[in-house]
């Protein structure tokens, strides 16, 4: 520690400690606001329910989403099978719920993995003007090719499996994160404290984990919640196309896929998984709205 | 404003190269030997050898990517093992219906964001107002193939008015006819850009309206129709032009899936089957040729934007 | 007293009176002015003195019922212009009054002008229409509105863009557009606050010229007691919604009456005389409106406040002559 440091460091302390009651404080009011925005909570609650959906899958069907009963093809709905049987005579409603295994385990992966990626490349492009100037170019490059194309032939030298949709769509998403964790970044890097801290010689490591992204935190999130919205999507489009996750495995997209030959038959096999994914993707998006209205409340006119 | 379209274009070659790059070497990825994976395990051992040479994977790969690209500017974008015809034609052929389809599906995106984004700022606190806003916020929560799998239970299983899938070139059926097998598909399309851009539209212009120099130009006794037609309308817009790119590449990418659930032969439909059979070259070019799209459409609303915003063009 | 009489010669140009303005927004109604009553001549200069989010801004700009365009407004009293309420009047009829007889100059010249037009496409939006009949005329027209606020070359500017010029040209040219149609009341928004000091005496000059040659009413708004002291005949001093003090600036500036205005007399840095220990500066914050319900609504900041002033509430009364005050204390310090 230097001199200067050593002179200052009870200042600082007091300073460090202000700021952690400040931050506590805040937290409590972004809460009380969370409960209190009716967008969000309603997300929370979609989510919540997709995510219970996916946990008690296997305690409430407890057949799996494999069983075939030949007999019950193409099944209408009924107490039997509360949404229909598919074309090999599987419990839809077992399929779907397991479906939402499969999507909500991407769609967190997907966003997990591009927020830790995202917020590498952007905090230290946004440090390091020299990198910058890479890293965002090669952003900028991924973001030229179309998302879904991409996605595709991604999945081509993959190979169509779960975790290779996770990386593809990982891929994809990241540049998004980066984009927004970079200019999050940038403007907090101006501010007169991380100035300070440098002057005192803090290591640019320490700077950027431990003073610049908590204060970026909240965008991010956001960002996040819509590419795990995204991801529900495209994975669905994927699967749908045949080169997501693999058959027999119980994805939406699959059964989308499957639904799609049997439309004038059976047009459950497309109206209940469609109904999950819509509410999925509708949740999470009300979600990632409420939560940036409650950060930034400017944006809610 | 020539100097900005310069330094716009200048500035795109990067890209282009670190595109081109990401390209090839995704390709190249693929574990084992292309040629065999090509073939399959059924192929002799000289097919696979003559295949390797044909598409030159026996030199080193930099050479290889060299040469890629001065294909590229010679306008040969390789050759299918499979299809024997040029790349150009191939890809010619199957883009025709996926540019038909995006820009139509633009076409309805911004014809139905535009009025309804102004309605619902205009209304904002009126149910007229929420009732957009509920519809923006369900556009946006519906994936484009998922609208059209329901759009055809809908409209062409249970009401009968178009027919299901399918698809008739204009040169086989004329204009109109060709457009009547268009219509589900670009509507289920645009649909989620049309929430979006309401959603953006909406927001862009309630910002303009809390603007002081809307205020300065109540103040200074404009009728409302020049005021709304003239300022609020003109500055809205250029945020939005400027998401336009963005919405056409989406639209790009969402018309590959759209494709497969009308069973319309674009390059989503070849592309997939391109994976199907592990046709790489064909991926390749479709990728790379899909992204060169993408940019020329990002330079054209580049062109646009300076031309309705006065400080991109003279600063 | 009815209109006519107020609108007689030698009467006020503009008599607002009681007027209460509450706004309806997505957390409740707010009361943003409570009983303001202030009258303008011909030809005199107002100031229209107070910390930022009184009530100033909120007063003039319900002269032009601006705040009609923007959100729920209900308001209570009376603004008669030349002897008409314009709280009655249509939207067509306000509109012919913006801009014709009553202008507008905003603080923010940059965030006011339109970005992407020219200058010449905003000013020839005021040209009036006689003018206009040619379109060389109504350049011609507008060129000599810009010769008249001091802008050289007036045909280059016309040609440029607000985001082109300098702070202090983008508010001569805010000016001009208001001059353009020769209003008789100009409501000026703290019209100086974004500008350079030199700049400021420059356009705070204009404007008292205008107002001397061209016999204009103005209103000026201010935080700035320099500015008021240099240019204004009569001063009203208004906090958290309310007239607080009504007087001649000299008055004002020589014996305030109200302990608000001796805070903001005192808080005037002095060129001359002993250097004090520091600048003065009235304690603590202002509370939010609706805040405090009972009492004087200084109260709180108040050094001489008593139990009295927090339990009943003192209405504007005469001091001496013309200077009026709302305080209980009036003389006592």
């Amino acid at each position: 520690m230097s001199d200067a440091m050593k002179e200052i460091s009870p200042v600082l302390r007091d300073i460090e400690s202000l700021k952690g009651e400040l931050k506590r404080e805040q937290r409590k009011i972004v809460i009380r606001r969370f409960l209190r925005n009716r967008t969000s909570a309603a997300g929370a609650l979609i989510l919540l329910f997709m995510l219970l959906c996916a946990a008690l899958a296997p305690a409430v069907c407890p057949e799996g989403p494999y069983a075939m009963v030949m007999s019950e093809r193409l099944a209408a709905p009924s107490a039997k099978h509360l949404f229909g049987a598919d074309a090999f005579g599987r419990d839809l409603f077992a399929r779907i719920m397991f479906g939402a295994r499969i999507s909500m385990l991407i769609g967190g992966a997907v966003s997990l993995a591009s927020l830790a990626s995202g917020l590498v490349i952007g905090l230290y492009a946004a440090y390091f003007r020299r990198l910058d100037n890479v890293l965002m170019r090669i952003c900028d490059s991924v973001n030229a090719i179309p998302a879904a194309l991409l996605a595709i032939a991604l999945m081509a030298v993959l190979g169509a499996s779960t975790a290779n949709v996770v990386i593809s769509l990982s891929i994809i998403y990241t540049p998004a994160l980066a984009r927004v964790a970079r200019s999050s970044a940038l403007s907090v890097k101006e501010s007169t404290y991380v100035e300070s801290m440098r002057a005192l010689g803090a290591g640019p490591g320490r700077i950027i984990w431990r003073h610049i992204l908590p204060n970026i935190i909240g965008p991010v999130i956001v960002q996040a919640s819509f590419i795990f919205a995204n991801a529900i999507i495209t994975e669905a489009a994927l699967s749908f196309l045949g080169v997501g996750v693999p058959i027999p495995q119980p994805s939406w997209g699959n059964i989308l896929y499957e639904g799609k030959s049997v439309i004038y038959k059976a047009s459950w096999m497309v109206v209940y998984p469609g109904a999950f994914t819509v509410l999925a993707v509708l949740g999470l998006n009300l979600f990632g709205d409420g939560l940036r209205d409650i950060l930034n409340p400017k944006s809610r006119v | 404003m020539g100097r900005y379209l310069l330094r716009r274009i200048v500035s795109l070659a990067p890209t282009l190269v670190i595109v081109s790059l990401l390209i090839f070497t995704l390709i190249h990825l693929i574990p084992g030997d292309p040629a065999r994976v090509m073939l399959g395990d059924r192929a002799t051992e000289q097919d696979v050898e003559r295949l390797r040479e044909e598409l030159g994977f026996d030199r080193p790969l930099y050479i290889q990517y060299i040469n890629w690209v001065k294909g590229i500017f010679r306008g040969d974008f390789g050759r299918s093992v499979f299809i024997r015809e040029s790349m150009v034609d191939i890809i010619g052929s199957h883009m025709a219906p996926t540019i038909v389809l995006t820009f139509y599906a633009l076409l309805i995106a911004v014809a139905a964001a535009i009025p309804l984004g102004i309605i619902a700022a205009g209304r904002h606190n009126e149910a007229a107002g929420n009732l957009i806003e509920i519809f923006a916020m369900a556009g946006v929560s519906i994936p484009s193939f998922l609208l059209g799998l329901l759009m055809i239970i809908v409209f062409a299983v249970k009401l009968r008015w178009f027919p299901a899938a399918g698809y008739k070139t204009i040169d086989e059926v004329g204009f109109w006819p060709h457009l009547r097998y268009m219509h589900m598909p670009a509507a289920a399309l645009g649909c989620m850009q049309a929430g979006f851009l309401i959603r953006m539209t909406r927001a862009s212009v309630l910002e303009v309206l809390s603007s002081d120099y809307i205020r300065l130009v109540h103040a200074k006794g404009l009728d409302d129709f020049r005021i709304i037609f003239k300022h609020v309308l003109r500055n809205a817009l250029i945020p939005i032009v400027t998401t336009l790119g963005q919405s056409l590449m989406l639209l790009l990418s969402g018309a590959a899936v759209v494709e497969s659930v009308f069973n319309i032969p674009g390059i989503g439909q070849l592309i997939i089957h391109a994976v199907a059979r592990r046709d790489y070259e064909i991926i390749q070019a479709v990728v790379l040729l899909a992204t060169i799209i993408n940019v020329a459409v990002g330079l054209t609303v580049d062109v646009l934007y300076a031309i309705i915003d006065p400080r991109v063009r003279l600063e | 007293m009815t209109a006519e009489n107020s609108a007689g010669p030698g009467g006020p140009m503009l008599d607002i009176r009681g007027l209460s303005i509450r706004f309806k927004t997505d957390y409740g109604v707010l009361d943003v002015l409570d009983g303001v009553s202030m009258r303008v001549f011909p030809g005199e200069m107002t100031a229209l003195v107070g910390e930022s989010g009184c009530g100033k801004s909120v007063t003039i700009q319900s002269v032009m019922r601006l705040h009609d365009e923007k959100r729920q407004v209900v308001y209570d009293g009376e603004i008669f212009f030349k002897g008409r309420d314009v709280l009655k009047l249509t939207r067509s009829e306000m509109r012919a009054i913006r801009g014709g007889e009553i202008a507008m100059i905003f603080q923010d010249s940059f965030s006011s002008l339109d970005p992407i037009f020219r200058i010449e496409d905003q000013l020839l939006e005021c040209v009036p229409e006689d003018a206009k009949r040619t379109q060389s005329g109504a350049r011609d027209y507008a060129a000599s509105m810009l010769e008249r606020v001091g802008i050289n070359e007036p045909y280059l500017r016309l040609r440029q863009y607000p985001f082109e010029m300098s702070g202090g040209m983008r508010q001569r040219v805010a000016i001009a557009m208001a001059l353009s149609r020769g209003p008789s009341l100009l409501l000026a928004d703290e019209p100086t606050t974004a500008l350079d000091v030199t700049i400021q005496a420059q356009v705070m000059e204009l404007i008292r010229e205008l107002n001397r040659d061209l016999g204009m009413g103005v209103i000026l708004v201010t935080h700035d007691l320099a500015v008021v002291s240099e240019t204004c005949e009569r001063a009203l001093v208004m906090y958290l919604g309310q007239i607080v003090e009504e007087a001649s600036v000299g008055d004002m500036l020589d014996r305030p009456a109200h302990p608000y205005t001796l805070g903001l007399v005192r808080s005037i840095p002095q060129l001359e005389g002993p250097k004090p220990e520091r600048l003065y500066a009235i304690e603590g914050m202002v509370p939010l409106p609706g805040q405090i319900t009972r009492g004087c609504r200084f109260a709180p900041r108040c050094r001489y406040a008593l139990p009295r002033c927090c339990e009943e509430t003192p209405e504007l009364r005469p001091v001496q002559g013309s200077q009026s005050a709302r305080c209980w204390r009036i003389g006592e310090f």
